[in-house]
């Protein structure tokens, strides 16, 4: 056996993962005829032996008081991963809100216009008779309600639309 | 409900004669024993220290990333597949964040560019003998063994020294090992042989 071949298998060997018993005996055999590879085997063995004796560190006496500081910080913020009261809250705002904001572009679109889009189409196919026609067209429609509270935290939903756009306001 | 725990309390209040295993103590956590969490700092606070120091090479450094595994470990404690062992599972935390910290060191163009075109070769070239009257300077100047040793885990390449760590001081598996690095047990292999074969060649000299 050559000494590369020697190295190749080395390891195998020293973690015990080499059944084949064959190579077993030639690597045990190059290894008490050759200086050179015995010299090597002899220096990692030692180099491990010292380097698992070296003395382990300890954690500072501070370790565990900052752990328990960092965990409550943790526990006041609470787990990101759970969602809060608040966070429901939002999710079902949100949801109200994009609903709301299709029915607008339902009501918009044509044959489904609500009563005072339909007046401003009326007036535009009449002649303009009165310029008066738009007061009442513009006058804002509003939605308003309030989301059943959860916990300690109750969410308002205000909706307003006119001609001119839509505008959602939520307080709390 | 708050799940912290007073670190300074006393281990999990359920016990039969024997110690609890990780997984069990993991389990009493889950269940509502707020104790167990402490147990579970005190059986890995010193092993991660020590796998992170080692590692990163940072005394300072490596207790704040243990102090962030464990942060984690709290906040994902719930999520961990209890079929699967605890200790794999915390060792790969601490190794991500070991490998992050070592990353983000190396963000200089330079000195990225040198590690890869090392660690490639390191990889590639075939395992020889190497010439013995080549000894980097500072060596030279170090007269015990015990830190030639030091020396030479600290100048390991860095997803070597991992490998290296886990398996002669922590004792872990090649399967383990695989599991927390994230790597398969040819690469394992690979990397292991390769950092104890330059280990080996920085000793040998000085090994009479």
């Amino acid at each position: 056996m050559r000494c590369d071949e020697f190295l190749r298998h080395y390891y195998d060997l020293r973690d015990g993962r080499l059944d084949d018993r064959r190579l077993l005996k030639q690597l045990d055999r190059h290894l008490a005829r050759c200086r050179r590879c015995a010299r090597y085997h002899a220096s990692l063995r030692r180099g491990l032996e010292v380097l698992q004796e070296t003395e382990e560190i300890d954690p500072s006496p501070s370790f565990r008081i900052r752990l328990e500081h960092r965990l409550r910080q943790e526990a006041s913020i609470g787990d990101p991963l759970v969602p809060t009261n608040l966070g429901i809250a939002a999710a079902l705002l949100l949801a109200a809100a994009v609903g709301l904001v299709f029915y607008e572009g339902l009501a918009a679109t044509p044959g489904t216009a609500p009563a005072a889009v339909a007046a401003i189409a009326d007036s535009d196919a009449r002649p303009a008779a009165s310029p008066t026609f738009a007061a009442a067209p513009l006058a804002p429609r509003s939605v308003d309600f309030t989301l059943p509270a959860f916990g300690d935290t109750a969410v308002q939903f205000s909706s307003s639309s006119s001609p001119l756009g839509t505008w959602v306001s939520l307080g709390r | 409900m708050s799940r912290v725990t007073t670190l300074e309390q006393t281990a999990p209040q359920v016990r039969d004669a024997r110690p609890l295993d990780d997984a069990e103590v993991v389990a009493a956590y889950l269940a509502g024993d707020l104790h167990a969490f402490d147990e579970l700092v005190a059986r890995y606070q010193r092993r991660l220290l020590n796998f992170v120091y080692r590692t990163i090479g940072d005394r300072e450094r490596a207790e704040d990333l243990v102090q962030e595994v464990f942060i984690r470990v709290h906040r994902h404690l719930h999520r961990f597949d209890q079929t699967k062992k605890f200790s794999t599972w915390i060792y790969t935390i601490a190794s991500n964040l070991a490998k992050n910290e070592l990353r983000n060191r190396s963000r200089n163009p330079l000195v990225l560019f040198q590690t890869i075109k090392k660690n490639w070769e390191a990889d590639h070239r075939p395992l020889q003998f190497e010439d013995h009257h080549y000894r980097p300077d500072d060596l030279f100047r170090k007269r015990h063994l015990r830190e030639l040793v030091e020396w030479a885990v600290d100048h390991l390449p860095e997803h070597h020294r991992v490998v290296f760590v886990l398996r002669e001081l922590e004792g872990k598996t090649y399967e383990e090992i695989a599991d927390i690095t994230h790597c398969n047990l040819g690469t394992v292999k690979s990397r292991l042989n390769r950092a104890r074969h330059r280990f080996a060649q920085v000793i040998e000299p000085w090994v009479d």
